[in-house]
C-alpha cells in the first residue's frame, strides 16, 4: 500500500520536486508585517503552500522543512504573526529533531507562542514530544495551562504519561481532576485502568467525580470483561452502566450473559432496560420469551416499541409472529406501524395475511406502512398467493390484492388486470384501474391498447381507452403516446 | 415540573409524558426550521435552547414564547446537556462545535439531530461513532436529502443497476469566495466570542469570520468549516454514497481542482469518477451509466434517460432504501423504537470524510489517497496529520 506514491508519479498524479531554502522562508516571513490584512493571508497562503509543496510525500524532505522552521522560529528577525503560522505548520510536519526548539516556548512570556508551541508538540509523533509536554506538566500550578497539557497528553497517548497525570485526578479542582481523567482514559491500557480504579476507591476523590472515574475505566481497557463488570456492579449511574451493558455484550463470556441480560431486565433505567430488551430478544432468553408471549400487553408502550422493533431477530419464527400479530391492532399509531412493520420481516404466511388486511385499513398511515412492508416481505409465496386472489371469485380479497401490487408488482400480470377492469365487479375494477395506472410498463400499455381497438363492447372500449391515456402520460414516452393516440 | 419520556407508565399505558424533551444549541439560520418543527409537533416538547450569541438565543426565545412554549435558556451547552429531564439534543451551531456538543450530549445518554456536515475532522467523525455505540444513542445528520423522495428514487434505481454501471456522476457544489484576513473589531456585548471560537485557534473578531450566512460567514472560512464540499457535499455526496451502496465505505482517491484538469474529483475502487461542478445538465446531481443517466435536484427534479425509469415500480427482490419523507420525524421514530434512523451517526461519518479528504487535498494542493477499510490516509504523513486537529486549551473533545 506504502508504493502509492509512486504509482501517482508514474501516473502523473504526483506534486513536482520542490526544495525549499531559508531565503525563501524569510522572504514570505517579511510579509507577515504588512498591515493590510489582505496582504497577511496571502502571506499565510504563500507560506503553507511552500512548506506543503516542500514536504508532498515522496519529492518532499519533511526533516530538511522541519530543520528550516525552526531555525525561523528561533530567529529575531522572524515576525511574531509568521512565528504563529510557522509553528501550526511544525505541527503538520515536524518531527523529534523540532522537540528540543518548542520546549523553551512553553513557558514563553508571549501567551500566543506558548499556545502554538503545545499544540504544535501535540501533534509531533514522537515520545520526546509526550516527555516534553510532561515535564511542562510537572512544573505549573496554572489551571489553564494543567487542563491544556493534560488535553494534549491525552493526544499523544503515550503509556508514560499516565503516572505524570495520575496525580491530577485528586485536584480539588473538578475540571483539572476530570481533564486528568478523560487523558488517562484516552491514553488507555492496563495501567490506566489500574490507576483509575485506585482512584475510585480513593477517599481522596470527590464522589461527584465517580462517574467519571467509572467511564473512564471503561475507555481505557474496553476489553476488558473484568473491569467493566466491575463496574457495571458498582455504578450508580444510568449512562455508566448503559454504556457498561453494551461493552459486556461484546466482551463477557457467552456463558456470562444471560445473567447480565436477566439482571438489566428488571432496571428501574430506561436505557439500560431497553438495551437488555433488545439484547434478551436477539440471545432468545426463554424467560424473556415466554414473558412477552404472555405479557407484552402489560408492559408499558416504550418497552413496547422496543420489542417491536427488535422481534424479528427472535427465534423461533412462529413465537416473533405471535407477539406482533398481538400488538397489530393497537390503538397507539406508533405501536401499529412498528407491530406492522416488524411482520414485514417475519417471512410468514399468518404474517403476510396480516399485512394484506392492514393494506386496506381505513387510517392512511396503517396502508402506507402496510404497503411499504409488503413491498419487501420475504414471504416466499407472496406472489402466488397474491395471483390466487385476484383471479379468486372474492371480491374483497380482489381489491386487496390489487393494492398491494402497486408496491409489490407481479410479473405478466397485464391482461388479469384488464380482465378486471372489463369484469362485472365494479368494486374490483375500480382498484384494477388504480393499480394498472401505477404499475403498467410500456409492454402492458400495448396489451391494453390491442385490447381496446380488438373489443367490439363499447363500454369496454371506453374504459379501456380512458385508462390507457392516463399510463400513457405517467410512461411519458414519445411510444407510449403514440399508443394513446391511436384508440382515440 | 416537566417529566422525562423516560419516567415510565404504568403497566399496559404510555408514560406520563409520553413526549419527548428537546434542547436546541445553536440557534442561527438553519434552526429555524428545526425549532419550528419542535414548538408543532404533538410528540415533542422543547424546553431548552442554547446561544453564545444572546441576540440569538432571545429571538429564538421569543419566538417559542409566541406559539405558548416557555424555554429555559443557556449560554453553555454542558449546562443543557447535563439536564436529566431532556431526552435530545439538536445541535445547530457552526461546524467547529457539532463534535463536542453531540458526544457531550450522548454521555449524558441523549439522543442526537446534529447539523451536516457531522464533524470537522475525520478522528472526530470516528469520536462520535465510538461514542454513539458505546452509549447506544440515536444520531441523525441533517443531510435531508435522504428523506427526499426523488433523491431516495434516484439512489434506487441507481443502486439496483437501473442505468447499468455507473462510470460517472456530477455534483454541483458551486464555489464561496476566497477566505481571507478581516482586521480585528470590537467583539459585540452580545456575544461570548472565545466560547464561540470553543476549540478553534484564536483569531482576531470580525463580523464577517462569525455571522451565519449561507453565502459566506463562517462557513468560508477552514477553520470553521470545510467549505463547499462540507456544506453541499454532506448533501450530495452522501446522496452518491447511498446509490452506490458504499455507507460502510468510500472513495480512494482524492484529487483537487487544478491538479489534473479543471475540477476537483474522486474516484472508487471499483465504481465511479465523481466530479465536482462539472456538467451536471442542471441537476444538482447527475449520475451516468453505460445504459443510461439520472438527473435529480430539490423541487422534485427527477429525469431518467430512458424516461419510463422515472416511473417504474422496483420489484421486491430489488433494493428498497430506507423510506422517509420527513427527516426529522424519522429521528423522532428512531428515538421511540430505538431502530437506526435514515442518516445515522456512521453514515454521516462515512459522507464527512469525503468532504473532509477533499478539503485536504485542495488545501495541500495535491492527491490524497485513502484507505476506507482501515479509515487512513496511504503515503502521505502531513496529510496524516490533518485528520485531526489540535484544540484550543479548555476545549478538549469530551469522552
Amino acid at each position: 500500500m506504502k508504493i502509492f506514491p509512486a504509482l501517482l508519479l508514474a501516473a502523473g498524479l504526483a506534486a513536482p520536486a520542490f526544495a525549499l531554502d531559508s531565503a525563501a522562508l524569510s522572504a514570505v516571513a517579511a510579509k507577515f508585517t504588512n498591515p493590510s490584512g489582505e496582504a497577511q493571508y496571502a502571506a499565510r497562503i504563500e507560506l503553507n503552500g511552500l512548506i506543503d509543496k516542500a514536504t508532498a510525500p515522496e519529492t518532499g524532505d519533511s526533516a530538511a522543512v522541519s530543520k528550516l522552521i525552526v531555525l525561523a522560529i528561533q530567529s529575531n528577525d522572524t515576525p511574531l504573526e509568521a512565528k504563529k503560522y510557522l509553528l501550526r505548520a511544525l505541527g503538520r510536519i515536524g518531527d523529534g529533531e523540532a522537540v528540543a526548539a518548542l520546549i523553551p516556548l512553553l513557558s514563553d512570556a508571549n501567551a500566543l507562542l506558548k499556545e502554538e508551541a503545545r499544540t504544535a508538540l501535540e501533534s509531533i509523533n514522537d515520545p520526546k514530544a509526550a516527555a516534553a509536554l510532561e515535564a511542562a506538566l510537572a512544573k505549573t500550578q496554572d489551571k489553564r495551562e494543567l487542563i491544556a497539557l493534560a488535553n494534549s497528553l491525552a493526544s499523544q497517548k503515550s503509556p508514560s504519561s499516565v503516572s505524570a497525570l495520575a496525580p491530577l485526578v485528586i485536584n480539588k479542582d473538578p475540571a483539572i481532576a476530570k481533564a486528568a481523567l478523560q487523558a488517562i482514559a484516552k491514553i488507555g491500557g492496563a495501567p490506566a485502568t489500574e490507576t483509575l480504579l485506585k482512584a475510585h476507591a480513593s477517599s481522596m476523590v470527590s464522589p461527584a467525580l465517580k462517574p467519571d472515574i467509572e467511564m473512564s475505566v471503561l475507555l481505557a481497557t474496553p476489553e476488558d470483561a473484568k473491569s467493566t463488570m466491575q463496574i457495571y456492579q458498582i455504578s450508580n449511574s444510568e449512562t455508566v452502566k448503559s454504556a457498561a451493558f453494551l461493552t459486556l455484550m461484546k466482551t463477557a463470556p457467552a456463558d456470562a450473559k444471560p445473567a447480565i441480560i436477566e439482571g438489566a431486565l428488571k432496571s428501574p433505567y430506561y436505557n439500560l432496560r431497553h438495551e437488555a430488551i433488545a439484547a434478551g430478544i436477539r440471545a432468545a432468553l426463554p424467560s424473556l420469551t415466554a414473558s412477552l408471549s404472555q405479557n407484552i400487553s402489560q408492559m408499558p408502550l416504550e418497552d413496547r416499541l422496543i420489542v417491536l422493533a427488535n422481534i424479528h431477530t427472535l427465534k423461533p419464527t412462529d413465537a416473533a409472529e405471535k407477539i406482533a400479530l398481538s400488538q397489530i391492532a393497537s390503538a397507539d399509531e406508533t405501536e401499529r406501524i412498528a407491530a406492522i412493520s416488524a411482520l414485514g420481516q417475519i417471512p410468514t404466511k399468518a404474517s403476510f395475511a396480516a399485512l394484506l388486511q392492514a393494506v386496506g385499513a381505513r387510517e392512511p398511515w396503517a396502508n402506507q406502512a402496510a404497503s411499504a412492508a409488503i413491498a419487501t416481505v420475504k414471504f416466499p409465496d407472496a406472489e402466488a398467493t397474491l395471483l390466487t386472489m385476484l383471479k379468486g371469485a372474492s371480491s374483497p380479497d380482489k381489491i386487496l390484492a390489487l393494492k398491494a401490487i402497486v408496491t409489490r408488482p407481479l410479473p405478466e400480470i397485464g391482461m388479469v388486470l384488464i380482465n378486471i377492469i372489463t369484469g362485472s365487479d365494479e368494486a374490483a375494477a375500480k382498484e384494477a384501474m388504480k393499480s394498472f395506472y401505477f404499475t403498467a410498463s410500456l409492454d402492458d400499455l400495448r396489451a391494453l391498447c390491442a385490447e381496446a381497438t380488438s373489443t367490439a363492447d363499447a363500454d369496454k372500449k371506453k374504459s379501456l381507452n380512458s385508462i390507457a391515456s392516463r399510463i400513457a402520460t405517467r410512461i411519458n414516452t414519445e411510444e407510449a403516446a403514440a399508443l394513446a393516440k391511436s384508440l382515440q | 415540573m416537566i417529566l422525562s419520556s423516560r419516567v415510565l407508565g404504568r403497566a399496559g399505558e404510555t408514560g406520563p409524558n409520553s413526549r419527548i424533551n428537546i434542547g436546541i444549541v445553536g440557534n442561527g439560520l438553519i434552526s429555524d426550521g428545526h425549532r419550528g418543527f419542535c414548538l408543532t409537533q404533538k410528540s415533542v416538547q422543547l424546553i431548552a435552547l442554547c446561544d453564545v450569541n444572546k441576540q440569538k438565543l432571545d429571538k429564538a426565545m421569543g419566538d417559542a414564547k409566541s406559539k405558548g412554549i416557555t424555554c429555559d435558556s443557556y449560554s453553555d451547552s454542558g449546562e443543557l446537556c447535563a439536564r436529566t429531564d431532556l431526552d435530545a439534543v439538536m445541535v445547530t451551531t457552526p461546524d467547529h462545535w457539532h463534535a463536542a456538543i453531540s458526544i457531550d450530549a450522548m454521555r449524558h445518554g441523549k439522543d442526537v439531530f446534529v447539523e451536516k456536515p457531522m464533524t470537522l475532522t475525520i478522528a472526530e467523525g470516528k469520536a462520535m461513532c465510538a461514542t454513539a455505540e458505546r452509549h447506544g444513542r440515536i444520531v441523525q445528520v441533517g443531510s435531508q436529502q435522504r428523506s427526499n423522495r426523488s433523491f431516495r428514487k434516484a439512489a434506487e434505481l441507481v443502486r439496483n443497476g437501473y442505468i447499468g454501471t455507473v462510470h460517472t456522476v456530477v455534483c454541483r457544489l458551486g464555489e464561496f469566495a476566497e477566505p481571507t484576513q478581516f482586521p480585528e473589531e470590537p467583539v459585540p456585548d452580545y456575544l461570548d466570542y472565545d466560547r464561540w471560537l470553543g476549540p478553534v485557534a484564536w483569531e482576531p473578531y470580525n463580523e464577517q469570520r462569525v455571522k451565519g450566512d449561507y453565502g459566506g460567514g463562517w462557513r468560508r472560512f477552514w477553520e470553521f468549516g470545510s467549505r463547499k464540499n462540507g456544506d453541499w457535499g454532506a448533501h450530495h455526496f452522501d446522496i452518491v454514497q447511498w446509490a452506490l451502496g458504499m455507507d460502510e465505505s468510500g472513495p480512494e482517491l482524492f484529487v483537487p481542482k487544478g491538479f489534473d484538469g479543471p475540477n476537483q474529483y474522486h474516484t472508487y475502487s471499483k465504481g465511479p469518477k465523481v466530479i465536482r461542478d462539472g456538467d451536471s445538465k442542471g441537476a444538482m446531481i447527475r449520475f451516468i451509466g453505460d445504459k443510461g443517466e439520472v438527473l435529480v435536484g430539490r423541487d422534485d427534479k427527477f429525469e431518467t434517460t430512458p424516461a419510463e425509469l422515472k416511473g417504474m415500480i422496483l420489484k421486491s427482490s430489488d433494493a428498497h432504501l430506507h423510506d422517509s419523507n420527513d427527516h426529522r420525524a424519522d429521528w423522532l421514530n428512531s428515538i421511540k423504537t430505538r431502530k437506526q434512523p435514515i442518516c445515522h451517526v456512521g453514515i454521516g461519518h462515512r459522507t464527512g470524510t469525503i468532504c473532509l479528504l477533499s478539503g485536504i487535498a485542495q488545501r495541500l494542493g495535491r492527491p490524497v489517497k485513502w484507505d476506507p477499510v482501515a479509515q487512513e490516509i496511504i503515503g502521505d504523513p502531513v496529510a496524516t496529520r490533518m485528520m485531526d486537529r489540535p484544540r484550543r486549551a479548555g476545549y478538549a473533545l469530551p469522552i
